[in-house]
């Protein structure tokens, strides 16, 4: 999970709604409302997936084309593309605060369907992991083991804090069974291909990708 | 006969669903019909609805089976089912000789189709043995009792029986159609006892034969002796034949086909007696399910006569341990090589016993509300174009490959995958020699739990 800068807003048509409801601490409305999700749903969605880089933001699995991703689909602070089809799922970082911060920017991330729906859904998370923390770096937090394809938390790091990024390794879904299954297929033939010398892009898991090829050139 | 394809209109789940049961492009059977067809596919998509419709089709006649001209010819049809399980309508079938086809079409309804079909199938053996999964059930122990009846007809030597066995037997002759789901596997048992009954009187007259020589002259004695020798020797003994056949399979249940019959008594003859290695006998009751499922299935399938015959069994796997469903496809295709079987399964063991293109996976398209069949192949279906082939792959990689298992283990197996890795990672860290041989009884001890899954 690589760290994400949501710093950069092109949805500025819906950060000028959100941000007086934030000044001004008051709840925000329903989530499920349908006429505020018409107005501004697409446009974080789009903005998520700019700043994502088009992945996953907890998995780094692709979920959008980087096609769809230009700035030049943006107008007045609005997606242009209204019917932009998209995998994936906005997700509420904090569970919690979906009921009276819904619509906050700050707890936004855009993810995979199942990782949302089968896996974090309501679970309680710990923030240390939380993706455009200031504090959060995978290259500090994580280890990758290239034989099993999965991540675990850099032990380096206090017993406490590994026990800490270990559990939220599996709330957000960056171990989960079909997820692994894929990076592993995925990084398999991107890895035999830089072995091989061909060329070859890294379109998703760049994390992984990095870790995996950290270790190998140690080992040679 | 043997199926090269099927178009189900509308009927449940299925719209303008067609399947090719040729066998691809590069094959050396390229064209020709699948010798063995596996349904596969999540529970509701229509695995056992198939098998169903095609017994049904076959046992009500509504397909073109060949004619006398193209004896041995491959046969092609297209069965196009109506709404409502009322095979209404128009279906279109093929004969063909070699590769040449020639469609007609022909009517549900239409005497002459039906007259037509009935003079094909004159000479024809058994068409169609069935078994369904809930075989066991059905057949259960009260059924698969010969009746005391039968036994005493049998046994009793009055012109009135002979004339009764001799109806039972042109009955069994004429039998076309093995539907297990209504009919009894007591039907084959019969057949299998009135063969015992002429081995035995052939037996019987024999040693009388030999018994009166001996008193008269030894010359001739031995003469009947090595003529009686030859004749069991071409003729063995139904039980012995039986024998032969089942053994092999559930002496894996440590258990063996009793060969030794007498006619005396009518409990003798209920149905095929076991006995343990040890020559214990198991009654029918004791019976595992397991053997069950090999006996019910492999006793019809080798006694018919199977050359043109199409065989289903749905749930072939029911109630049989991993090794002996790993073989149990072999068994039964070699016990009718010139058949043509579909199994329904849920197993993955039984789906790697099949090549790709002789494995149908149902699925779902939710949007739809339909089934569709799930390719295993890009652009044209030739041999080099499937992407994968169950005979290649590990048990668990069926699982997640061909059966859409999502994980490969549980939840808890990751996070001991996390702890082993950083259990390797302290180790490889470790200056200290001796400390690093004791982390790594540890990391073995976990290694060895979680399989030493690596790569």
């Amino acid at each position: 999970m690589r760290k994400i800068d949501k710093t950069k807003i092109l949805s500025t048509h819906y950060k000028s709604w959100e941000e007086p409801l934030e000044g001004n601490l008051q709840n925000h409305p329903d989530y499920k409302s349908s006429k505020i999700r018409k107005e501004h749903y697409i446009d974080i969605v789009m903005n998520l997936l700019h700043n994502q880089q088009g992945l996953c933001g907890y998995t780094e699995m692709r979920l959008c084309p980087l096609e769809l991703l230009g700035e030049n689909y943006w107008n007045e602070g609005r997606y242009v593309n209204r019917n932009a089809e998209v995998k994936g799922q906005l997700d509420h970082f904090d569970p919690l605060l979906k009921i009276n911060k819904g619509w906050i920017w700050d707890n936004f991330f855009f993810i995979d369907t199942d990782v949302n729906t089968k896996v974090k859904g309501k679970l309680e998370v710990d923030a240390i992991m939380k993706p455009d923390s200031p504090d959060y770096s995978e290259d500090q937090f994580l280890n990758y083991d290239i034989e099993n394809h999965i991540f675990f938390a850099n032990t380096e790091l206090e017993k406490g804090t590994q026990d800490r990024v270990n559990a939220m390794i599996l709330t957000l879904g960056i171990n989960f069974g079909p997820v692994i299954d894929l990076r592993k297929e995925y990084l398999r033939d991107k890895l035999a291909m830089k072995k091989f010398g061909l060329y070859y892009e890294v379109n998703q898991f760049p994390t992984a990708f990095k870790m995996c090829s950290a270790q190998i050139n140690n080992t040679n | 006969m043997k199926i090269t394809g099927i178009h189900i209109n509308d009927y449940q789940q299925f719209n303008d669903f067609h399947l090719d049961l040729t066998y691809p492009k590069g094959h050396e059977k390229e064209g020709k019909p699948l010798e063995k067809v596996c349904f596969i596919g999540q529970s509701g998509t229509g695995k056992t609805t198939i098998i169903k419709v095609l017994v049904n089709l076959i046992k009500s006649r509504r397909i073109i089976i060949g004619n006398e001209e193209l004896k041995d010819a491959i046969i092609s049809y297209r069965v196009k089912i109506a709404y409502k399980n009322v095979f209404s309508e128009v279906g279109k079938f093929s004969k063909r000789n070699e590769y040449d086809l020639d469609y007609f079409e022909v009517r549900d309804n239409d005497a002459i189709y039906r007259e037509e079909h009935d003079r094909y199938i004159k000479d024809w053996k058994t068409i169609l043995i069935y078994f369904p999964s809930e075989l066991q059930e059905i057949q259960d122990q009260s059924k698969a009792k010969t009746e005391k009846s039968f036994f005493e007809k049998l046994v009793q030597d009055t012109d009135e029986s002979r004339k009764k066995i001799s109806d039972e037997i042109v009955n069994l002759k004429e039998k076309k159609f093995y539907d297990f789901s209504v009919d009894n596997t007591q039907t084959i048992w019969k057949s299998i006892l009135i063969d015992a009954k002429d081995y035995m009187v052939n037996e019987l007259s024999y040693s009388q034969k030999i018994s009166k020589a001996l008193v008269k002259n030894s010359d001739k004695a031995d003469e009947l002796l090595k003529e009686f020798k030859n004749w069991q020797k071409k003729n063995p003994s139904p039980f012995k034949d039986l024998a032969k056949v089942l053994n092999p399979i559930i002496q894996r249940f440590n258990i063996k086909v009793k060969e030794d019959f007498d006619f005396e008594r009518a409990e003798d003859l209920e149905f095929i007696k076991l006995e343990t290695l040890n020559q214990s006998s198991v009654p029918f009751n004791f019976w595992s399910t397991g053997t069950k499922q090999v006996v019910l299935t492999a006793i019809p399938i080798h006694k018919l006569d199977t050359n043109k015959t199409i065989i289903l069994i749905d749930e072939p796997e029911r109630s049989l341990y991993p090794d002996i469903q790993q073989e149990i496809i072999d068994y039964y295709t070699q016990l009718a090589p010139n058949a043509q079987f579909f199994f329904a399964t849920h197993s993955p063991i039984i789906a790697s016993s099949f090549e790709p293109w002789e494995i149908i996976e149902l699925k779902f398209n939710y949007e739809k509300g339909k089934v569709y069949q799930e390719k295993y192949f890009e652009g044209e279906r030739d041999v080099k174009n499937y992407f994968i082939n169950p005979q290649y792959l590990r048990w668990d990689s069926i699982l997640t490959k061909v059966f859409d298992l999502k994980e490969r283990g549980n939840e808890k197996r990751i996070e001991k995958l996390m702890e082993l890795a950083a259990i390797g990672k302290r180790i490889e860290k470790e200056p200290d020699k001796k400390k690093k041989a004791e982390i790594y009884k540890e990391y073995k001890k976990l290694s060895e739990l979680l399989d030493w899954e690596t790569k």
